[in-house]
């Protein structure tokens, strides 16, 4: 879970202070990127996703209550946004673990940047074929490494729901990295 | 396919209590099955850990974007606005306003309302009144003093009515 900011910053900001809300921006951005990359796979569409989600922030803040901490209403508008854009760009996925195979082919200059780079996009290759609902759970829980609770919190779902779809989710990468390990 | 009941929490160690963590730490000593998961599970959480989260290229480039894709402040109208009541405000508005009207017509306003000094002995409300209305209309005089007295003159006088001045 990303540290919490200051209470009278959020209040700030959700009152229409610019100043107070770029401070909130420059915080949670890394978090909310290294998600959307995760799940989507492409630098462009991760940031067009961070745009967004920020944006419907500023036009829905007044909705926000303190109770909920604001990295979870963020993941939230976050995973909902992906949601829509993958359901519109399925096809794109494929296309893109290519893309970034030969891109990193080309970039890779160091031997551990190298097996890093490709174990990453293994496991993105592999979580591409996963469930929407499995998928953002493993993203969430074990690349961003929040708790069950908190992923429970942004994917509106129960505990037990969480960890079976987990379980699954784990079984299934582990299977495509064993030649690998 | 392991057939183990306890593959499922294997895979899920980290998300189990300390207690049943230990049990199945002690199970996996013993299942051959479960050990191989255990394995396999360990494995990829090495791997994950290692691996740096993605970040922007260019973060203060992001954070420029997203300020710039806020929408413009709404500028609130210089104009005078009518002010906007609930219905609840409104009925109760409504309410006080009649409950005003109300009591300045019936105690001391200055409407022209004809008000009887002796209600009760009114005519529409007494039928002895009512009665001696009706007589005391039949029995009037026909003509009134003036009448009485022109008719008095012209019978003492040729016409001329100087003497009346």
């Amino acid at each position: 879970m990303p540290p919490s900011i200051e209470a009278g910053l959020i209040a700030r900001a959700q009152a229409g202070d610019r100043q107070a809300f770029r401070s909130v921006v420059e915080h949670y951005q890394r978090f909310l990127y290294a998600v959307a990359y995760r799940y989507l796979g492409r630098a462009d569409e991760a940031e067009d996703a961070v745009q967004e989600t920020f944006v419907k922030l500023w036009k829905h803040f007044s909705r926000y209550r303190p109770e909920v901490p604001l990295s979870t209403w963020l993941y939230r508008i976050l995973v909902n946004h992906c949601l829509d854009v993958g359901k519109s760009t399925a096809g794109r996925a494929q296309r893109n673990r290519q893309e970034l195979s030969a891109a990193l082919q080309i970039a890779a200059v160091d031997a551990m940047e190298w097996e890093h780079r490709e174990t990453m996009d293994l496991i993105m290759e592999a979580a591409s074929h996963l469930p929407d609902k499995q998928k953002w759970v493993f993203v969430l829980r074990d690349l961003q490494g929040l708790e069950v609770s908190e992923v429970c919190a942004i994917l509106d779902c129960a505990e037990d729901q969480v960890k079976s779809n987990l379980y699954h989710a784990r079984k299934k990468i582990s299977k495509v990295l064993q030649p690998h390990q | 396919m392991s057939d183990c009941p306890w593959e499922e929490q294997v895979w899920l160690f980290d998300e189990l209590p300390t207690q049943q963590q230990a049990a199945v730490r002690a199970h996996v000593q013993e299942c051959q099955t479960c050990g191989m998961i255990w394995h396999q599970a360990e494995a990829m959480k090495k791997i994950i850990r290692v691996l740096d989260p993605p970040q922007p290229e260019h973060a203060a480039a992001l954070t420029h974007r997203v300020m710039n894709a806020l929408p413009a402040p709404r500028k609130r109208a210089e104009s005078w606005r009518w002010p906007r009541f609930s219905a609840a405000q409104a009925l109760h508005a409504t309410a006080v306003v009649l409950v005003l009207w109300f009591v300045l017509e019936h105690t001391g306003s200055t409407a022209p309302v004809a008000v009887h000094p002796h209600p009760a002995n009114s005519v529409p409300l007494n039928t002895h009144a009512f009665v001696k209305k009706i007589y005391e209309r039949k029995n009037k005089p026909q003509h009134s003093a003036w009448y009485a007295r022109y008719q008095r003159l012209k019978k003492t006088s040729n016409g001329n009515y100087a003497e009346l001045r």
